[in-house]
């Protein structure tokens, strides 16, 4: 049951993580998150969990889009650094979800949706009416590109 | 598993499955590809310190409690009835109301605009015709004229509106309905029938005094005003519409 799904506190984080990496800052993110559980609330679906948590990364996404002005633009495989892995191993914490939060969308949206929200491809596919592909195209240039950027801020 | 859906799983992995049984079975699947393998030892150094930073994002004890009345709306405690338009049961009530209230208003108005106690004055009108043309008493006068008569024949409270006081008179007469003295005349116009009495003792009574209200009966159409609780009431054969216009 989904009501039981919205009483653990690990879950709920994960929906706060994918709002705040898609959010400017934690207020907002905590407001779009109230939101989106009113709203699921009112969802007739809602006592489907996997229905009912996609629901719920939908209309986060959804509603930090049309606040936040995300920059939407197709990551390319330009001629980037190679990167390095250690790089970003190095860099504290917060730098990292500042790399996150720099990608446009639709990878920003596909980063927090597997790194924040732990979800697999198929999900992520839905969510964001993309092919599985796509989503696994989109995932390799957010990894390069944040090695990239990462050995770059170093 | 084959090699290709076991790197495809593998390619979303998250960092912290890396020991649960389904990533082993799909590195077991995988291959021991020296390329594949450094790409996936890539990812995974990559993957690891993002989704650390990413797990360090928590809500705080007091945004917690800012999310209490929110899931409460999963809880029994909490919930709510939500009503909304697109919920087809609710649209139906609500139609429903509506037709209620509309139904009730169109009842309340046109009630509004009827005589009350209209079946006693049908009841009163379908007596007064069933008696014989020889118990009326053949008179030469107009309607203005015949105060005396009515009275000296038991009616006491007698009002005529204006417009009639000059009508011509063809027959008179006056009955007991309910123990109550009706008079009544035949007038040539139309061969209207004219009823005066005392509304109040018999139920019958306009909602507004100095206004006509009709009613029907099967065969004839009936008009009635009030002034002072004396009612005046005049019948024709035929339709309202034509009774209105005799009145005008």
């Amino acid at each position: 049951m989904s009501s039981e799904w919205i009483q653990d506190d690990e879950h709920l984080n994960e929906a706060f993580r994918l709002s705040f990496l898609l959010c400017e800052d934690r207020e907002a993110a905590l407001n779009i998150l109230k939101t989106a559980l009113n709203k699921l609330a009112r969802y007739s679906e809602k006592s489907n969990p996997q229905r009912a948590l996609r629901f719920l990364l939908f209309e986060i996404r959804r509603q930090c889009l049309a606040q936040n002005k995300i920059s939407q633009k197709i990551l390319r495989d330009e001629k980037k650094l190679p990167g390095d892995s250690t790089a970003l191993s190095a860099l504290p914490s917060d730098q990292t979800v500042a790399l996150l939060r720099a990608l446009p969308d639709p990878a920003r949206s596909v980063a927090a949706l597997f790194y924040a929200a732990k979800q697999p491809v198929s999900e992520i596919a839905h969510i964001l009416s993309l092919s599985e592909n796509q989503v696994a195209a989109e995932m390799d240039l957010v990894r390069q590109t944040l090695r990239t950027e990462a050995t770059r801020t170093q | 598993m084959n090699t290709k859906t076991a790197r495809r799983f593998l390619k979303f992995m998250h960092p912290d499955q890396l020991s649960s049984p389904e990533v082993r079975k799909a590195l077991a699947s995988a291959g021991n590809d020296a390329d594949w393998k450094a790409e996936f030892d890539l990812q995974t150094q990559t993957d690891t310190p993002v989704a650390d930073a990413c797990g360090e994002i928590c809500l705080q004890p007091g945004e917690f409690e800012s999310l209490v009345s929110t899931r409460e709306l999963f809880t029994e405690k909490g919930r709510k009835i939500h009503l909304s338009l697109r919920d087809p049961t609710v649209l139906g009530v609500v139609f429903a109301v509506l037709l209620l209230v509309g139904f009730f208003f169109w009842f309340l108005l046109g009630s509004l605009d009827r005589i009350h106690g209209e079946e006693k004055l049908l009841d009163l009108v379908k007596a007064g015709a069933t008696e014989e043309i020889q118990q009326f008493d053949e008179v030469d006068s107009t309607l203005g004229e015949l105060d005396d008569w009515f009275t000296m024949n038991g009616v006491s409270r007698l009002w005529i509106p204006e417009k009639f006081l000059p009508e011509k008179v063809l027959a008179v007469r006056t009955f007991n309905y309910r123990g109550n003295q009706v008079a009544s005349a035949l007038l040539p116009r139309q061969q209207m029938l004219v009823y005066i009495f005392q509304g109040k003792p018999l139920g019958i009574e306009a909602p507004d005094e100095n206004k006509w209200y009709y009613a029907k009966s099967p065969k004839e159409s009936v008009a009635l005003i009030e002034r002072n609780g004396v009612c005046f009431v005049v019948v024709i054969r035929g339709k309202i519409p034509e009774l209105k216009q005799a009145l005008q």
